[in-house]
């Protein structure tokens, strides 16, 4: 091309630029980007993050945990335990308001009916929702009056005060409804009604950005941000590069392979929060093979996790020896990391008596060979993912195990693994409250279609323990059991545990005391205020 | 006149006929999809209660998010179209040049360069060259010209539109076809009898060739390319971030949501029908010899 | 060989009498050139990623080499995990060459036969055919891939074959219109001096006549679509999937690092891409162009 006219483009290009990099901004809106949609703006029925973030704006609860991890009153003005424990009544504030309909001016006001109603849809078992478990320790719930509830347990419950941390629906939009499905004609779906520090605004169409308003009226005081917007994107490189350029002011969760980009620019700020999850390699223990303990074990030291956890995630996370969240009060810091050991790794297997190899360099015993089926969802993002798997992939092969890689697609992955069991290993991982509750993971019972033991794990030890931990009302004695189950199923190894990551928030630095919850990420939003540019 | 409503009666009758067949063929693949989810293995009475929604236009509700599929189709559909019609209108700007430039013998050894330019742009990834036109634009300009609907896009919001369209009328395979139909059509019309004669009479032979060499060409490419407009930008969309059909279509297939599938084809096939009834009318206003 | 007295009037074949090397121009040597060396890299390549000679392992995992620019070691350098990218490239070829071939193969073949017999009986089986090929056709192309890959599994094969039938309708249609023509122009000459039993050949005359630029030129369109078909698809996630290498899941992979400036990631590939399918069109191009171009005046 001419000379002349590559001149003539920049110029156009450059003359667009007004005023360089950067351009103003509405100081009092906080834009914020995530990768995907939420799916419904309703709690009980929504359960993924994305839409959690949302509702976390949108919706209060009847108590939250505050920064320091203690309770701290939502929606109750107080609360009494009675001496038995089998009864929780709350009392609650008389100041909150629903948000407006749009046709309102003024929203209604918040009663114990609400809770009432809500606790009834959540338990009904028509709603789709898996959160009936959750709550089962509840016998019933009745109001009091206009101000007061009353919960009656089963039976006796150790911190069953942090287990009322569920949103409340507004009952006045669900009188005729005993449960939800998802598909009703209920305004809910369009324009959700909370009682949370924001107000929905609006929302054009699934992969629109949402428009959220500050509630004025909100009853823990004013949150200082006027606006927030959350933006949908398809591609997650796009989202760290609109951070850089202006487009959004915060990143919920920023891929590793960027933090190094937004950490040495000194326009940003990176937040570590750790939720509590882990991520793990998951065996079939219904395949004859891997059955077998030494098998499990040897592929543990067969594999070096602190080179995958240094190359793929920046170091960014911890090494895990066993089922729970290191930091969280169950982890037991006594049982020792499992080092990279091919020779061990050898050794086991040789024990287990596959000492014969097939003319692939595979070992094999009689008719059995160690070549597992590996079936991994197909998503668009899975780079960290995909290096993971390589990389597990070829480490096996040098202690002679073959991993065959079945790529399906998501709703197809879930319904291999979860309800035919249709596989012999997977890489997932699991995202936990502060209950910690792994009993739906490894109990005996909880094995079959579309239940969480995937890997029909079976251990009359483990399902006593687990049992006692439920109900016992002991903070120590429980730590003890869960100690004790960390060191069990290290040994047994139904799961290869491999480590938890540190999430990284990226925000532009004029929002100031941005303090994040673990799992619900705005519970202190209302603290947050954005710095007006010097 | 009778005439004339027995077409129209035919066509519509088509029309029925094809939205029955591409429904029920999407209602069979979708009850026959792994996974759980709501819908799943419902029978014949399922299909005529969807039916019954479509042509009532009361299209209900995604079974996903509960909302009201109108209201997120129509934008979305609108999205796309944005993008798809400008970047027909650029393939269009760029080839159709390119193709009479390359159909006029005597140029030849000038045209060759042009359309191996026009091979060359079209055989790029689209999303590498989405990628490669951020990045530059980004670090030229600081600001990433993806889409923003409210005014955070600032004077910058002209480059965010523009830089999609571009792209995807170049990047898309669209030029190198057009370069080839328009250049081998108008070459074999400007040879023909008609042609030569009136080049003989002293016309200009772009003039008289140009109804049957290029208006026809590009009227049966352009209508050749309505199921483009719906899902043809899927890409784009991604890379660019707009709130378009492809990426609802795509989203709506791997959460199982029919309702919304269903929609979105049914206004394809109406787009379609509508585009084969105006190529009809186009092509006889363009022929005069077939009058 | 006989050829009809009438053929010369009508069609732009270039008569007998001179030589194939005299009828093509500058450009069409350079074309046919440039695709011939496009073809011959691919089939080396092709071959050698059988065999496994002269390259690397594409598959070997070395997480400590990460990201490494071209070096001697490895020419093109190293990708997100530690593996050979020009080894990855070659073997590549392997990703979209048989399952192209698949692709054209159905839409070519299907095409010619639906747009041959709608061709001759215009009335009932073309109305039959076009109607399911409308259906087909009315489907945007993507969703119903991302269907397909859904109901079954995301093999290659699989869906290049679908991307064939995707392409049938507008072969059938281009033939149908073609087969018309060429009729109207034969069918009454054929009819008055040949006599029905000569229906076969005419048959098989019209077939072949309409059909050399279509499987020219869309055999090569057809390998290149292939290919932009199963990058776009790697994208999204779809496509070839790890550890096969793919030109498609390589440019994808590496945009995933574009933007912090390891550009090379994602760029060698799709130069790859680039010049394989400058290659194919400008076989077709230089090819049609010379078969089919008039005498010139």
């Amino acid at each position: 091309m001419k000379p002349i006219v590559r001149i003539l483009i920049m110029l156009c290009i450059i003359s667009l630029c007004a005023a360089g990099p950067g351009f103003a901004r509405d100081d009092d809106t906080l834009i914020y980007g995530e990768y995907g949609s939420p799916t419904k703006l309703v709690p009980i029925l929504a359960n993924d993050s994305i839409s959690i973030r949302l509702i976390e704006l949108l919706y209060g609860s009847l108590i939250y945990f505050g920064v320091d991890g203690e309770i701290k009153g939502d929606l109750a003005a107080s609360w009494l335990i009675a001496k038995d424990l089998k009864t929780v009544t709350f009392y609650l504030r008389d100041d909150v308001r629903w948000h407006p309909l749009p046709n309102e001016s003024m929203g209604r006001a918040f009663v114990a009916d609400d809770v009432v109603k809500t606790f009834g849809i959540m338990m009904h078992p028509k709603t789709v929702t898996s959160l009936q478990s959750r709550y089962d320790f509840i016998q019933s719930v009745r109001k009091i009056d206009d101000k007061t509830v009353e919960f009656q347990l089963k039976k006796p419950f150790l911190g069953v005060l942090g287990r009322f941390s569920f949103k409340i629906l507004p009952s006045f939009l669900l009188e005729e409804y005993e449960y939800l499905r998802g598909d009703e004609d209920l305004i809910l779906y369009e324009q959700p009604i909370g009682t949370g520090p924001y107000r929905f605004v609006s929302q054009k169409g699934p992969s629109s950005e949402i428009v959220l308003e500050m509630n004025k009226d909100y009853h823990l005081g004013k949150p200082s941000i006027q606006r927030i917007i959350m933006r949908p994107f398809a591609d997650q490189n796009i989202i760290t590069q609109t951070l850089l350029y202006g487009g959004i002011d915060l990143e919920v969760r920023v891929p590793p392979r960027d933090i190094g980009e937004i950490q040495g620019d000194s326009r940003f700020e990176l937040n570590p929060y750790s939720t509590l999850s882990y991520s793990f390699f998951g065996y079939n223990l219904r395949n004859p093979v891997l059955a077998i303990r030494e098998v499990r074990q040897a592929i543990a030291y067969a594999i070096n996790r602190q080179e995958m956890l240094d190359s793929f995630f920046e170091g960014k996370g911890q090494l895990i020896s066993g089922p729970f969240a290191p930091g969280s009060w169950a982890y037991n810091l006594d049982v020792a990391n499992i080092p990279y050991s091919p020779e061990e790794a050898n050794l086991l297997l040789d024990k287990a008596g596959f000492r014969d190899r097939t003319k692939d360099g595979i070992r094999k015993r009689g008719s059995y060979s160690l070549t597992f089926k590996m079936v991994v969802p197909i998503s668009k993002e899975s780079e960290t993912t995909k290096r993971v798997i390589l990389s597990f992939q070829s480490y096996l092969k040098e202690v002679g195990v073959d991993v065959e890689l079945d790529w399906l697609e998501w709703k197809a992955w879930t319904q291999a693994v979860f309800m035919e069991h249709d596989f012999d290993i997977i890489y997932a991982d699991w995202l936990f409250d502060d209950s910690f509750d792994i009993s739906s993971l490894f109990h005996s019972k909880e094995i079959g279609p579309g239940k969480n033991n995937f890997g029909s794990y079976r251990n009359p030890e483990v399902d006593a323990l687990l049992d006692e931990a439920t109900t016992t009302l002991d903070i120590e004695k429980k730590r003890t059991i869960y100690h004790r189950l960390h060191e069990i199923l290290a040994e047994d190894a139904p799961y290869t545990y491999l480590w938890t990551l540190t999430n990284y928030a990226a925000y532009n630095r004029r929002i100031r005391r941005v303090d994040i919850h673990p799992t619900r990420f705005f519970t202190y939003i209302k603290d947050w205020y954005i710095q007006e540019e010097d | 006149m009778v005439r004339a409503l027995r077409l129209i009666l035919k066509e519509v009758f088509y029309t029925l006929a094809l939205i029955i067949g591409v429904t029920a063929l999407l209602f069979l693949f979708f009850n026959l999809m792994p996974g759980d989810f709501a819908g799943k293995g419902e029978g014949f009475p399922a299909y005529l209660t969807l039916l019954k929604k479509l042509f009532s236009f009361r299209f209900g509700r995604s079974v996903v998010s509960g909302v009201d599929i109108g209201s997120i189709v129509f934008p979305a559909f609108r999205n796309t179209l944005i993008l798809t019609i400008g970047a027909i209108f650029i393939s269009l700007i760029i080839a159709v040049p390119i193709g009479i430039f390359a159909a006029f013998r005597s140029f030849r050894s000038y045209s060759w360069p042009a359309m191996v330019f026009s091979y060359i742009i079209s055989s790029i990834p689209v999303f590498y060259l989405g990628y490669l036109v951020l990045f530059f634009v980004s670090r030229q300009t600081g600001f990433l010209p993806i889409y923003y609907p409210d005014s955070s896009a600032g004077p910058y919001r002209f480059l965010s539109y523009v830089l999609p369209i571009i792209v995807l009328g170049v990047g898309n395979d669209a030029i190198s076809e057009i370069v080839r139909l328009i250049s081998s059509e108008l070459g074999r019309v400007m040879s023909t009898d008609y042609v030569i004669a009136s080049k003989a009479r002293g016309e200009s032979v772009l003039a008289s060739s140009v109804n049957e060499g290029i208006a026809i060409p590009l009227v049966s490419i352009v209508c050749a390319r309505i199921p483009f407009l719906i899902g043809g930008a899927v890409i784009i969309e991604y890379v660019f971030n707009w709130p378009g059909m492809g990426r609802l279509a795509f989203q709506s297939t791997l959460d199982r949501d029919l309702p919304v599938l269903i929609v979105i084809t049914f206004l394809s096939v109406l787009m379609v029908r509508a585009g084969m009834i105006l190529k009809e009318i186009l092509l006889y206003v363009f022929n005069p010899g077939k009058r | 060989m006989k050829r009809f007295y009438f053929e010369e009037e009508s069609l732009q074949v270039a008569p007998l009498h001179v030589p194939l090397y005299k009828r093509a121009s500058a450009q069409d040597v350079a074309s046919i050139g440039f695709g011939l060396f496009v073809i011959s890299y691919l089939v080396v390549f092709f071959i050698i990623s059988g065999t496994n000679i002269f390259v690397k392992d594409p598959m070997e995992i070395n997480v400590s080499k990460m990201f490494q620019p071209p070096s001697f070691e490895h020419i093109l350098g190293t990708d997100y995990l530690g593996r050979d990218i020009f080894s990855r490239i070659v073997m590549g070829t392997q990703a979209f060459f048989i399952p192209g071939l698949l692709s054209i193969t159905i839409s070519t073949a299907f095409g010619l036969l639906f747009g041959v017999i709608s061709g001759f009986y215009p009335r009932i089986s073309s109305k039959i055919i076009f109607f399911v090929l409308n259906i087909i056709d009315t489907i945007p192309r993507f969703i119903f891939i991302l269907i397909i890959i859904v109901l079954f599994s995301p093999s290659i094969y699989l869906i290049m074959a679908f991307v064939g039938i995707t392409s049938i309708p507008k072969i059938t249609a281009y033939i149908k219109a073609k087969v018309e023509v060429l009729m109207q122009q034969r069918f009454i000459e054929a009819g008055r001096a040949l006599g029905l039993s000569q229906m076969t050949i005419i048959f098989k005359h019209i077939v072949w006549l309409s059909s050399k630029s279509v499987l020219i030129i869309h055999a090569t369109l057809g390998m290149g679509e292939a290919i932009l078909i199963e990058t776009a698809l790697s994208y999204l996630g779809f496509g070839v999937q790890e550890p096969v290498p793919s030109w498609g899941n390589m440019v994808a992979m590496g945009t995933d690092y574009f933007f912090q400036g390891k550009v090379w990631l994602a760029t060698i590939p799709a130069i790859t891409i680039l010049f394989t399918i400058m290659g194919l069109y400008l076989l077709g191009d230089g090819l049609n162009s010379m078969y089919n171009e008039k005498v010139s005046r």
